[in-house]
């Protein structure tokens, strides 16, 4: 019994400390802070809601992949084309270097011949 | 959900309404979000970011809140979430120093400006912080902002009896605090 009524006056005590301190929120603010804030984040999504942005993105995304893809043929087909000559000059100059200037000089000496 | 949410819900679908709908959910939810956050991570600067994350985080998320929950369960969830992961970052990049995060959170508070606090509410924050993270959440939002415990049970996922056990629990470590002190 009297063990029960000083558990009692402990309990007492324990949650008279915590109603004793209440639950007030211990914390402040700047001055106008939510009103301050309110206002700020709704320009920040006003303008990162601009639709037209939004619907071009993929359409934009498709032309630059596009431009990208037309960009690298004409490349590719440049480097073609020059190993097309450069390969061609390569082979000429391979023919020349076969024969010497005296049949070169008959060649033609015989072909002026043929159409006169 | 209560018929304002399933009006504001519609009016959330209609792109051209969307922002201005959202900047009013900001203005209506922002103080009670503030307060659960900042009761968390004590200071202003920390509060205010962690806001901004989570009102960002709800606003791109937008298309992925099908009304299942409450649009205030769905904050509330967001919020704890940001908070966190605030705190566990931040623990993170204090890990080189020789206070740990609690007693880093307490000399910030010491000399905040924006504590209006006395010696008894110095003391309570103390004990509060001298709880595991989960169970500071659970104290808080039951004794500061008598939230009831089904509430508490969709937002943060755990069941009502660990719930009750979780603040029984808090509320004698908090006392055991206090008996110490003295």
């Amino acid at each position: 019994m009297r063990l029960t009524s000083q558990s009692k006056v402990m309990e007492n005590r324990k949650n008279k400390s915590l109603s004793e301190i209440g639950n007030r929120i211990p914390f402040t603010v700047p001055e106008n802070y939510f009103v301050e804030f309110a206002s700020n984040f709704e320009s920040q999504i006003s303008i990162k809601s601009v639709p037209i942005i939004r619907l071009l993105r993929p359409w934009l995304y498709l032309a630059a992949m596009f431009l990208g893809v037309l960009l690298m043929s004409r490349v590719g087909f440049v480097i073609y084309e020059n190993n097309k000559i450069t390969n061609a000059e390569n082979y000429e100059l391979y023919v020349m270097s076969q024969v010497n200037d005296t049949e070169i000089l008959d060649y033609y000496l015989a072909e002026n011949e043929s159409k006169n | 959900m209560s018929q304002t949410e399933v009006d504001l819900l519609n009016q959330l679908n209609n792109p051209k309404l969307r922002s201005g709908v959202f900047s009013g959910i900001v203005r209506l939810y922002q103080e009670r979000l503030y307060w659960h956050i900042r009761k968390m991570v004590l200071s202003h600067e920390d509060a205010n970011d962690v806001l901004q994350n989570t009102f960002m985080k709800a606003w791109n998320g937008l298309d992925g809140f099908r009304g299942d929950s409450q649009l205030s369960t769905w904050l509330y969830r967001i919020a704890t979430n940001e908070t966190l992961t605030f705190l566990a970052n931040k623990r993170l990049r204090n890990i080189s120093s020789m206070d740990d995060e609690e007693n880093l959170l307490l000399q910030n508070l010491q000399s905040d400006t924006y504590f209006d606090g006395n010696d008894l509410e110095l003391k309570l924050q103390t004990a509060i912080l001298t709880l595991p993270e989960k169970q500071r959440l659970v104290f808080n939002m039951k004794y500061f902002d008598d939230i009831t415990y089904e509430e508490l049970e969709k937002i943060l996922g755990t069941s009502v009896g660990a719930l009750k056990a979780s603040f029984h629990h808090a509320v004698k470590k908090i006392e055991k605090f206090f008996e110490d002190e003295e």
